[in-house]
């Protein structure tokens, strides 16, 4: 599953295509249709054919280490193919942990930063902000309009599909590189 | 303690769904602990463009 729009609750499957702003009822057509405008997407477009410039994996939510022990499984020997990559830990613990378990071995060989626990990329109060336009693939929680940044477009995900994201640079269904 | 059961005051329409939190007042402006002076970043996003300039149509401006 993969949100397309500003709303968490615009979510379909990764097989699935981008819905038209007709497909909708009520006040949802013109939400739906200001979704699309924001997020730069045409109705009818496979959602697995929507290129990602950055990832971001972590922050409280899914920072867990079983969401770090996930994303690993997947990156484990590949590269990423999007311009940067992190991943934040949800707490110091989890960090030390991720270290111990070799994890962020994985994530840095792979070519993601591996940064302190904190809040990060999830809300732009701080630097790690996306510039107008920059689409990312995130584990965090909200994607609405300018949430990781002034422009900046959010794709919610899975810690696994992110991971997926970020070795082929695109929007993937995880399963295919199981 | 009195009932409530009427608040007049003018209204703006801002006709869309989903109004998010981000969209009231968008979180850099949230780095305060008083409760005075948010008023001027209220929707910010819709109402300031690039510049900080107030955009004409928007419905607060």
């Amino acid at each position: 599953m993969v949100t397309w729009g500003t709303s968490p609750e615009d979510v379909l499957p990764i097989t699935a295509a981008v819905p038209a702003a007709d497909d909708f009822e009520g006040g949802k057509v013109g939400a739906a249709q200001r979704s699309l405008d924001y997020m730069d997407l045409t109705p009818g477009m496979p959602l697995s054919d929507i290129k990602i410039d950055t990832v971001f994996i972590g922050s409280c939510t899914n920072g867990r280490i079983e969401d770090l022990r996930a994303a690993a499984a997947i990156l484990k020997g590949k590269k990423i193919a999007v311009d940067r990559a992190m991943v934040v830990p949800g707490s110091g613990l989890v960090r030390a942990q991720a270290e111990e378990e070799g994890l962020a071995d994985i994530f840095k060989e792979a070519g993601f930063e591996w940064r302190l626990a904190g809040c990060s990329m999830c809300l732009a109060m701080n630097p790690d902000q996306l510039a107008p336009g920059e689409r990312c693939a995130a584990t965090s929680n909200r994607n609405f309009e300018g949430r990781q940044g002034r422009g900046g477009r959010t794709h919610l995900m899975s810690p696994a599909m992110a991971a997926a994201a970020a070795i082929t640079g695109k929007l993937t269904d995880v399963r295919e590189l199981m | 303690m009195q009932k409530f059961t009427q608040l007049s005051g003018i209204a703006a329409p801002l006709p869309l769904v989903n109004i998010d939190t981000d969209m009231i007042i968008p979180k850099q402006f949230l780095k305060t602990i008083k409760r005075s002076g948010l008023g001027v970043n209220l929707f910010d996003e819709m109402r300031y463009d690039d510049d900080c300039q107030e955009i004409p149509h928007f419905v607060l401006n």
